[in-house]
């Protein structure tokens, strides 16, 4: 388990410092229904997209006081330790400011990637589309 | 010609160029005709002793020959045999691992992976695999994995379980293992194993239950929640 655990860690390190150097500029368009937020990631998310996701999606869910974030990340193929944690860390974030956050559509082989690497994403809910999220968040 | 100490043979060069015409057939596994050539002449000499002395060489070579190759088709028959054998465990094995992981739709938006024999490193990952493709693909809410037809569990195969429902959670549906054996309860127990993220049920039956219970209170609870919004519009 050690060894392909290194590995990854040791990709994702690159792939961070390859995505920092891109002067590429991408913005994630986040929708309002009602009074939920919602993300729909069509791209890979890379790390430099998901910090500026985080940042600027804590300032909608103040500015629109939302009941509810929801990301989908169901064209997301790669996850990685570094971007779990980011999830992770927009779940932590949105529930203090009394928001629930849900990830919808998590891909099997991403599934079984986050298992096999023993990563945790704990501090979200997940749902497996955005219509049963949708309706849990309704039920808050 | 002048006497030395050496004696000499004289040879007629037709019976030195038939023996040279034999080891020629020889070289090319002619023993036969080889063997037919020297024993051509008749003469009783020295040369003749050379004659015998080299049939006999080629008769020795010949039958060595003959065995060898009888050697090789039994073992080429053999490896023929070995080969169609290993092919019918492949296909064998490629359909038990199909059968290994059946997925039955018990309910709408339930699915049942009953698991039989053994678990190990390779099949809980294909299961795993199936499992969640499934739930994506018929968008499930649940997963009742029924481990019925397991007899002995060791961590190993524990862990691979609560790998799977974990994964399964990820995905926004629940897993619910069903069926544990009072043999593998007590194993369980005993080596200490973790399954407090796993919930456990003592059948497929009262899974079914669970969910349907759970369904009718989402029902009445989204009922009373519009019910109130209404009131309040």
């Amino acid at each position: 388990m050690g060894a392909p655990l290194e590995c990854v860690v040791s990709d994702c390190r690159s792939h961070h410092d390859l995505v920092i150097g891109e002067p590429v500029e991408q913005e994630l368009p986040i929708i309002q229904i009602r009074n939920c937020l919602l993300v729909s990631i069509q791209t890979e998310l890379h790390d430099r997209l998901a910090l500026d996701l985080q940042a600027s999606l804590m300032e909608r869910v103040r500015t629109v006081n939302a009941r509810g974030v929801i990301l989908d990340v169901s064209a997301v193929e790669v996850i990685d330790s570094y971007i779990t944690r980011i999830l992770n860390d927009i779940g932590k974030s949105v529930r203090f400011m009394g928001a629930e956050c849900y990830i919808v559509g998590i891909r099997p082989a991403v599934a079984m990637t986050l298992i096999e690497m023993g990563v945790e994403l704990d501090s979200v809910h997940t749902a497996l589309n955005l219509d049963l999220a949708l309706e849990r968040l309704e039920l808050l | 010609m002048a006497q030395t100490d050496v004696p000499h043979v004289s040879v007629a060069s037709e019976r030195l160029q038939l023996v040279i015409e034999a080891l020629s057939y020889a070289s090319v596994d002619e023993f036969d005709s080889c063997l037919s050539l020297l024993q051509r002449s008749n003469e009783k000499d020295e040369f003749s002793e050379l004659e015998t002395a080299f049939s006999i060489f080629v008769r020795e070579l010949g039958e060595a020959k003959a065995e060898l190759n009888r050697a090789l088709t039994q073992q080429e028959a053999a490896n023929r045999e070995l080969e169609a054998k290993l092919e019918t465990i492949e296909m064998q094995q490629a359909a038990i691992r199909e059968l290994s992981t059946p997925i039955i739709e018990v309910w709408a938006g339930v699915l049942c992976l009953p698991v039989v024999g053994v678990v190990d490193s390779q099949r809980s990952a294909e299961m795993t695999e199936t499992l969640l493709e499934t739930i994506v693909a018929k968008q499930a809410r649940m997963a009742i994995v029924d481990i019925t037809g397991i007899d002995v569990m060791d961590t190993k195969t524990a862990d691979h379980f609560i790998k799977m429902a974990r994964a399964v959670r990820l995905l926004g549906a629940e897993c619910i293992v069903s069926g544990i054996n009072p043999g593998i309860a007590q194993t369980l127990t005993h080596i200490g194993v973790d399954l407090t993220g796993v919930r456990t049920l003592r059948s497929l039956r009262d899974a079914l239950q669970l969910y349907l219970r759970e369904t009718e209170q989402l029902v009445v609870q989204q009922k009373s929640h519009f019910a109130r919004r209404e009131s309040e519009i």
